[in-house]
């Protein structure tokens, strides 16, 4: 049977793209069509294998507690051996789906989207090695196998932000993506030595059994170091507080791929590495705790952020790391099915967002600033359909996606801390509002610019198709994954009850709508002057359209602090290494310059000191060797 | 007295010989560096005839104090500069000379004086005939190894006499 | 005091000494050629006396003695026709002057 072959050969799947990047990348590079015909076939296959191991996880009962393991080893040093391997459980072949289900769909996209781009080969290779390492990454077995496809959706992102590598800004965002997951990403790697250290596996399934044993008999002090060391990486990969600088500013790449990496997928990576290693954190209430804080907090605050940009991609990133601290809230208040239902109805509907707004700006002309937009709702009435659909599913409107799993984070949190819930309830609120309004600044005001309204028109096929399927999925996936019992399978511990609280659904649903009308009022209607609010409200409006500053005051910290340590390291560089180095340098040229004295080129001078020397040895070994009875 | 003689004839000859030589070194005229050399060798021949080899005493007149001295004397004459008698100038080197040499003799003094002398040996007076005999029996093969050489050197020296641009 | 093996070995190595000096002292290779001359004869007049006053039955000492004089003379004339050589060349024969080696 397929599934049969599919779970059996589960590894094909990460390496069917991989597979299309090297394919790609050296031969086909520069035959653009070829390459992506390629990539997306291979992304289509690797869809089809997913979907047999989802069917065959549900038909022979996988589930948490017994996953299904492949793997070989594939290094022994001494006492360490590390393996590769494909570890399928719910959580996996969820992930699995929604990743390459996403893929697919952004790199049809990308057919339409991307034409006429000089890099379109390259786009493409970068696309499927980029599929390839958060494929490997979902079906790691041990925590070194996802560190390493960690690292490499690091470096897919790095390239594809930096891919319009001509423009400065596109640069200097890839370098700060790269170095500010690198931050997290040390962390990581300092919690997976420890780990390493201490039991000596790396594996999941190990130490699932061996961590709670410890800490029973040892206690938490070394493990809470080791956990928070471990959420350090999530922390830099999904853009949470205060790492989430560099998410809004890989806006840069193309739309695509901030729909597929910077939205859907790989800024999930880190929830999922905590709910991969739920086993650790669980067991340790405070790390717990400051996971739930840190994600409530950077809920509250990206929303509060996104609250005044104006870009429509950054708005969403904005928004996109605003949902992230929901997922990282509802893993920190216990409860990973929430978590992980929110991430996948996410991923479709940030997804579906996100090429919206890509498809928005195909059609102004590259025109980020949604004031400068309006009334494209006639011009494009499929983008704005579709897009509705996600605002609705993102604000948590009933019955869309967004609004089940909304639903079960919210009540997640109010079963354990009210001030988590309120924060989360406000977030739902803002959300709502800044959706809102970008939705009826974009599509339902008056045009802003005549001329570039004139032009605007819907996107091709290759660019309508995923925005539907997507604009579908954000409407059932909430509801299907509610009826069908989502929690029953991927979940940790016992299997979750999936229920709605009506105090909790209704009061967030009247909420959004509440925003949705003041949303409406401020950019629609222009019953209230969003000026008049903007200087009412003074230090906070400005405070929240700069970004809270934080770049800034990352800015001045690195220019004290770097520089300062720069400089203490300039003088010991200059002084003390150099100083060593040269003064070495310096000592073996004056010796050397005392002995070259001694090779004058005189055959003479050399023959006297060899006489010289030949004599004495004589003399030396005549008396000490008693040749003479000892007369000399 | 006839030992007394014989001393006497044996300090007269090393005074010859040491005085000559040190002439040889000390001389600031090459040119009497060279005859002075003659007469050193004239000395050793002597010394020679002493030691009761009287074919070597002969060979050391004819070789040393004849071609060897004829063949210095026109190495002088041959790269002498036109200005002045050739010179025999010192090197920086005198005082690492002074002190090897000096060692050597050190060295050489304390190793006689500890050694035992060797009871009295005899040579043969006929000693043209026994050195022919040795020379074409026993030691027939260096004699050849030596006549080679000569021819060696003969040719070598015509060579690099000649020069590369004068053939 | 008759005269012995010992004062033959002690003139020679006077002589020897002597001959060295000049051969390391001078600039001349002439006058090198001569130090080196001078000390040939040493080894010859050791050679002599070893055999004069020694208990042996033939004549080897003198035998190569023969030899010695038959090296030392081939050395001369190779000698002589290298200072010709580098006098032609550089119009000089003190060896202080060749130090090509020089480091």
């Amino acid at each position: 049977m397929f599934y049969d072959f599919a779970l059996e050969h589960a590894w094909l799947i990460p390496l069917l793209p991989a597979m299309a990047f090297v394919i790609i990348g050296m031969i086909t590079r520069s035959y653009g069509k070829l390459s992506a015909a390629i990539a997306v076939c291979m992304s289509f296959i690797s869809f089809l294998l997913s979907s047999g191991v989802t069917y065959a996880l549900v038909n022979y009962g996988i589930s948490v507690e017994q996953p299904f393991v492949q793997q070989l080893n594939w290094m022994h040093i001494g006492s360490v051996s590390i393996s590769m391997g494909v570890l399928i459980d719910p959580l996996t072949a969820m992930m699995l789906m929604v990743v390459s289900t996403v893929s697919l769909l952004v790199q049809i996209y990308s057919v339409g989207y991307m034409k006429g781009d000089k890099g379109y080969g390259r786009f493409f290779a970068f696309l499927s090695l980029f599929a390839a390492s958060m494929l490997g990454l979902v079906l790691a077995v041990n925590f070194l196998q996802m560190y390493v496809f960690w690292e490499l959706v690091g470096l897919c992102s790095y390239l594809l932000i930096g891919f319009y590598y001509y423009k400065v800004s596109a640069r200097e965002a890839a370098k700060k993506a790269f170095m500010t997951t690198r931050v997290g990403d040390f962390g990581l790697l300092l919690g997976i030595l420890l780990l390493q250290i201490n039991f000596g596996t790396l594996d999941f399934m190990e130490l699932r059994e061996i961590i709670p044993a410890y800490i029973s008999m040892a206690g938490t002090g070394l493990m809470t170091v080791i956990a928070l060391l471990v959420f350090v990486g999530p922390i830099g990969k999904s853009g949470q507080f205060p790492l989430h600088v560099w998410l809004p500013d890989a806006m840069e790449g193309p739309t695509p791929v901030s729909a597929l990496i910077h939205a859907a997928t790989m800024v999930v990576a880190g929830v999922y590495l905590v709910g991969r290693a739920f086993f650790m954190f669980t067991e340790l209430p405070c790390v717990m705790n400051v996971i739930a804080w840190v994600g409530g907090f950077t809920a509250f605050f990206a929303a509060s952020i996104a609250f005044t940009q104006t870009a429509i991609k950054r708005i969403l990133a904005y928004s996109t790391i605003s949902q992230l601290g929901y997922m990282m809230l509802a893993l920190g208040v216990g409860s990973l099915t929430a978590s992980f239902f929110h991430l996948m109805t996410h991923a479709f509907f940030k997804a579906l967002l996100f090429l919206c707004a890509g498809a928005v700006m195909h059609a102004m002309a590259d025109e980020a600033n949604i004031f400068k937009m309006g009334g494209l709702r006639k011009k494009m009435p499929i983008t704005f359909a579709t897009m509705t659909i996600g605002v609705l599913a993102i604000a948590g409107i009933p019955p869309f996606a967004g609004f089940f799993s909304k639903d079960e984070i919210l009540l997640a949190a109010a079963q354990v801390s009210t001030p988590l819930y309120v924060l989360a309830t406000l977030t739902a609120f803002m959300t709502a509002f800044y959706m809102a309004r970008l939705l009826f600044v974009t599509f339902c005001a008056d045009p802003a610019n005549e001329e570039s309204y004139e032009h605007a028109h819907e996107p091709s096929k290759f660019m309508l198709f995923p925005l539907i399927v997507l604009a579908a999925l954000a409407v059932v996936s909430g509801l299907w994954g509610h009826l069908e019992g989502f929690g029953e399978w991927v979940r940790f511990g016992h299997p979750h009850e999936a229920g709605i609280d009506m105090t909790i659904a209704v009061s967030s649903t009247i909420l959004s709508f509440i925003a949705f009308g003041i949303a409406w009022n401020i950019y629609v209607a222009k019953r209230w002057s969003s000026d008049t609010i903007a200087e009412k409200t003074g230090i906070l409006y400005k405070l929240s359209y700069n970004k809270f500053y934080i770049d800034e005051i990352y800015e001045a910290l690195i220019k004290v602090f770097v520089d300062g340590v720069a400089k203490v390291f300039y003088w010991i560089d200059i002084y003390i290494v150099d100083g060593i180095v040269n003064g070495l340098a310096h000592l073996v040229g004056g010796i050397s310059w005392i002995l070259s004295k001694a090779q004058n080129g005189q055959a003479q001078h050399y023959s006297g000191v060899f006489i010289c020397g030949v004599v004495i040895l004589v003399a030396y070994s005549l008396y000490f060797l008693a040749v003479l009875g000892g007369a000399l | 007295m006839n030992e007394m003689i014989s001393t006497l004839v044996f300090y007269a000859m090393a005074m010859v010989i040491l005085g000559t030589a040190l002439g040889v070194v000390m001389s600031r005229n090459l040119v009497h560096s060279a005859l002075l050399m003659t007469a050193c060798f004239i000395g050793v021949g002597m010394l020679f005839f002493y030691l009761d080899a009287d074919f070597l005493g002969a060979m050391e007149f004819m070789l040393y104090s004849g071609g060897v001295a004829i063949l210095v004397v026109m190495g002088v004459m041959l790269t002498k500069r036109h200005d002045g008698p050739p010179g025999n100038p010192f090197n920086n080197n005198t005082i690492l000379a002074l002190g090897g040499a000096g060692l050597f003799v050190l060295v050489m003094i304390g190793v006689v004086i500890s050694t035992p002398a060797p009871a009295g040996g005899y040579v043969s007076p006929d000693t043209v005939n026994e050195l022919a005999d040795m020379m074409l029996n026993k030691y027939i093969l260096p004699f050849e190894i030596a006549a080679t050489l000569l021819l060696a050197a003969l040719v070598g020296a015509i060579i690099l006499a000649k020069g590369d641009g004068e053939a | 005091m008759s005269i012995g093996l010992g004062h033959c070995l002690l003139l020679a190595a006077m002589l020897f000494s002597i001959g060295l000096y000049g051969a390391l002292a001078k600039r001349n290779i002439i006058a090198i050629l001569m130090g080196i001359e001078l000390m040939l004869n040493a080894v010859n007049i050791n050679f002599v006396a070893f055999n004069r006053f020694t208990v042996v039955s033939d004549l080897t000492g003198q035998l190569m003695t023969v030899f010695a004089i038959t090296v030392g003379v081939a050395e001369v004339a190779i000698g002589v026709a290298l200072a010709y050589r580098i006098y032609n060349d550089r119009l000089t024969i003190n060896v202080d002057e060749l130090d090509n080696m020089k480091g």
